[in-house]
């Protein structure tokens, strides 16, 4: 039988790379599950936000919490710009997206991969860098929780349910979803 | 992109342009478990998998078989709730 002082602090450090893992996946879920664009560069985009959080901290000093929202909007920016270079072309119009659209997205947004992790492996060179920001860790019991990855997790939950919450509440977000399923509810409106 | 910021807290030192391949499979996972599009299904999928890649090696099982562990439970999960796990 394993150690339970053992198996309790493999819980928590368990719980908060579950939420690491959720909130990049989230990514993933918003532009896969709801759009219905199968963007196999998903990771090369996390990549792009690790670098872009590195270097606000290197050049700015900003803190890696703090460089969330400023990521996001960079986010939407190479989103945007992306979408309307690759993709539009192919889903202009569409009423649903058929089996032939997604496996378009499929191809073009692996090429976009292979495209990014080169082109940031000629910029940013092969080094591995990092920010070093780790804040005291809370005594729980027995367990040591690190604080920075406690935030993280928190920050991570807070995402999830904002974009929840924009996706079912509001009208914006009630349109986006309905999108990629039927084109005309959403631009009539209901 | 936002994830990634939140990942560099994790990795104090490890961001290299090659990061990518490693979190996009997890991603595909996590979402196919929690079920596209619900929104709640990643922090459940997410959790699911962090939990086994680090309690699992709590129980003598090495953290290599740990990561194959949490990539074999999408089979059953497809067989049995394709929908994925969250209603």
């Amino acid at each position: 039988m394993a150690d339970l002082g053992l198996v309790a602090a493999d819980l928590v450090v368990g719980l908060m790379l579950g939420c690491v893992f959720a909130v990049i996946a989230h990514g993933l879920n918003v532009i896969w599950g709801v759009t219905k664009v199968v963007n196999v560069a998903h990771g090369e985009f996390i990549m792009l936000g690790a670098y872009g959080a590195y270097y606000l901290n290197f050049y700015l000093g900003f803190n890696p919490l703090l460089s969330v929202p400023v990521d996001a909007a960079i986010g939407i920016g190479v989103g945007f710009l992306f979408y309307f270079g690759l993709l539009h072309r192919e889903l202009r119009g569409k009423e649903t997206i058929t089996r032939e659209s997604e496996m378009v997205t499929l191809v073009a947004t692996f090429g976009l991969s292979l495209i990014l992790s080169n082109a940031a492996l000629a910029i940013f060179k092969g080094d591995a860098v990092g920010i070093r920001w780790a804040p005291e860790t809370l005594a729980l019991g027995p367990v040591d929780v690190p604080l920075g990855g406690l935030y993280v997790a928190i920050s991570s939950v807070a995402i999830i349910a904002i974009s929840d919450l924009f996706l079912s509440r509001t009208y914006l977000g009630n349109a986006i979803r309905v999108q990629p399923r039927h084109r005309g509810c959403a631009t009539h409106g209901d | 992109m936002a994830g990634g910021a939140l990942l560099t807290v994790w990795l104090p030192v490890g961001i290299t342009p090659l990061i990518g391949a490693t979190y996009a499979p997890i991603s595909f996972v996590i979402v196919v478990l929690g079920g596209p599009g619900k929104m709640w299904g990643s922090l459940l999928g997410g959790l699911t998998l962090g939990i086994l890649i680090d309690v699992l090696p709590a129980f003598g099982i090495s953290a290599s078989i740990a990561v194959a562990v949490a990539f074999l439970i999408l089979i059953p999960v497809l067989l049995l709730a394709r929908e994925g796990i969250l209603r």
